[in-house]
């Protein structure tokens, strides 16, 4: 089975060739040795809703900022990975220090509406769509 | 390295994103993600600290058995159905993660904590193989 086929592929060939350049140069950029995009991103279309979903273990609520600002959602921390007092550091797989990543949202949000929750290093974002992006069924009179 | 702790690197896939094989001629779920880890060790310890987003100290399960430690936790699968899927980077799955412990660990003083989608796994080095300053008494 290919793990891929599990998944809702892409949308279309933009949002792909726009992932991988965006993972290029998180990969250059990202201070930590992982070479993993910090944080992952999941993103789902509901009817009213955008919801979208990071994995982010270990930010504090304190330390993240989350933006929305011209069609795009932007998210921004830090968090610390620390060694304890006096170890030495067998391994090393998580990284990434300090943060930031950008994606377009597919349509218009309510960003006075919306709720973020961060729980178990999971952050949850809930984004209403304007009115005008939300799916209507106009009647049709008759003359 | 210290021999007292080994990491299987082949246990669970690749990378983060990549699954275990041996499940995948089974049952959609469950999927087992390979979680990310840092191995510190001083006089006293090993310390294994992994990221675990999504999971809560209820969902994590360790067991030592046979020189192996193996550590389970458990994802709920949070939106299953909601709607469509746009965009999706990472799956939602359980994490499961072994390692070969030597006996230079005293397995029964292991201990665990679960903060903020991070777990960190202590397990103490037995007394046998602690390093020791002797003290010499003036006679």
């Amino acid at each position: 089975m290919n793990t891929r086929a599990l998944f809702t592929p892409a949308t279309n060939a933009m949002t792909l060739v726009r992932n991988e350049v965006e993972r290029m140069f998180d990969n250059v950029f990202s201070s930590g040795i992982g070479t993993r995009t910090f944080p992952s991103l999941n993103m789902i279309d509901t009817d009213n809703a955008i919801f979208v979903e990071a994995e982010m273990p270990g930010v504090q609520m304190t330390d993240l900022e989350v933006v929305i600002h011209d069609g795009m959602l932007t998210l921004s921390g830090r968090r610390d990975v620390t060694t304890p007092d006096g170890a030495n550091t067998l391994r090393r797989e998580r990284g990434v220090l300090e943060f930031e990543r950008s994606i377009a949202l597919p349509t218009n949000v309510e960003s006075e509406g919306a709720n973020a929750v961060l729980r178990n290093g999971v952050l949850t974002l809930s984004l209403p769509k304007s009115f005008n992006a939300q799916a209507r069924q106009i009647t049709v009179t008759k003359d | 390295m210290n021999t007292n702790m080994t990491t299987y690197n082949n246990c669970c896939g690749t990378g983060h994103n990549a699954k275990s094989n041996e499940y995948d001629h089974a049952t959609k779920r469950p999927q087992y993600y390979r979680a990310p880890i840092d191995v510190h060790e001083n006089d006293e310890l090993f310390t294994i600290v992994a990221d675990m987003p999504g999971t809560t100290a209820e969902g994590i399960e360790i067991s030592v058995e046979d020189n192996t430690l193996e550590v389970k936790g458990k994802v709920s699968n949070r939106y299953q159905d909601l709607g469509r899927v746009l965009h999706q980077e990472y799956g939602i799955g359980d994490f499961h993660r072994r390692f070969r412990i030597g006996d230079g660990i005293d397995a029964s003083q292991i201990n665990a904590t679960c903060k903020d989608g991070i777990l960190t796994v202590r397990l103490p080095k037995a007394a046998s193989v602690q390093a020791r300053t002797i003290e010499v008494r003036a006679e």
